[in-house]
């Protein structure tokens, strides 16, 4: 699990991304100390980590005989 | 069963200056290694230390096999010492390699804020604008990587979990894209995707400050660190 912080606009981005399976979840937060500690407390287990998606797999196109 | 290239080995260019050396050529990285058989000194690196409790936070080189240098913190929470080379030498690159390996242990895994790797210049290395390193935080054992180019600031996952007086060598390598590989004890742990690594010049760090009151020692056995050129 990877969290990128990122300032977006006047609101502080948690952009969470987990294996290549799973969709990216991005959260927002109004000030960078109250992003900071969510990410503290997700990374001591303090807070449970929001769950990812798993990414639907893509459709194959078939091919008609 | 040794091998003897008792004329050298030679990784230079053809007709080059050093095509006929008989070793290999130091100058293609830039190379840090400091194995801390010599104490840092304040003509080398700028040393920021926190004594509110009895005792001064310092760093020495004890005797001991393999050169290290020790922590040794003053009795109050938020004591320590934080360590940074006086220059920033090192910035990373699209397009080279960097390689980063350090060996350490710390007095108190969970209570204590510590990091090691390359930052920009800052007395509190952990809010430095650029950051490249291995860090851990009050309140966890757990060692996770931090790369902040000032614009956006990631963490990797936990990359190993710290106990108390245990060494761990942890070690980044930067594919020269988006990549970075991290290691905790020569095994690679995880990897961080889609980064920007900081771009501009960053010096050589390394820290520990107590998170709660008792004096605590941490030992850095090694730092090393070398960028393609």
């Amino acid at each position: 699990m990877q969290t990128n912080l990122t300032m977006v606009g006047d609101k502080w981005a948690v952009e969470i991304i987990g294996g290549p399976d799973e969709e990216t979840l991005t959260k927002t937060f109004s000030g960078r100390e109250q992003a900071t500690n969510q990410i503290r407390l997700w990374g001591n287990g303090q807070s449970e980590m929001p769950i990812l998606k798993s990414v639907k797999p893509k459709k194959v196109a078939t091919v008609k005989k | 069963m040794t091998t003897r290239f008792q004329n050298g080995i030679n990784n230079s260019a053809k007709n080059s200056a050093l095509e006929l050396m008989g070793q290999l050529d130091p100058t293609k990285y830039h190379t840090y290694w400091d194995d801390f058989d010599t104490t840092p000194i304040a003509a080398q690196w700028t040393l920021t230390a926190t004594s509110g409790g009895s005792g001064t936070s310092a760093i020495t080189v004890p005797d001991a096999d393999g050169g290290l240098a020790r922590i040794t913190t003053a009795a109050n929470e938020d004591d320590g010492i934080y360590a940074e080379w006086i220059s920033e030498t090192f910035k990373l690159e699209s397009g080279k390699k960097t390689w980063m390996k350090c060996r350490i242990s710390v007095g108190d895994a969970a209570q204590s804020d510590w990091l090691v790797g390359l930052h920009s210049t800052d007395t509190t290395p952990h809010d430095a604008t650029l950051r490249y390193i291995f860090e851990s935080v009050d309140g966890s054992a757990a060692v996770y990587f931090n790369n902040d180019n000032n614009t956006t600031d990631s963490d990797s996952g936990t990359v190993h979990t710290m106990e108390d007086d245990t060494f761990v060598t942890l070690a980044a390598y930067y594919d020269g894209g988006t990549t970075i590989q991290l290691f905790a004890d020569d095994v690679l742990v995880t990897t961080m995707t889609s980064i920007t690594v900081p771009a501009a010049e960053m010096a050589v760090g390394f820290g520990y400050i107590n998170g709660a009151a008792g004096a605590e020692t941490a030992d850095v056995d090694y730092i090393f660190v070398a960028k393609e050129r």
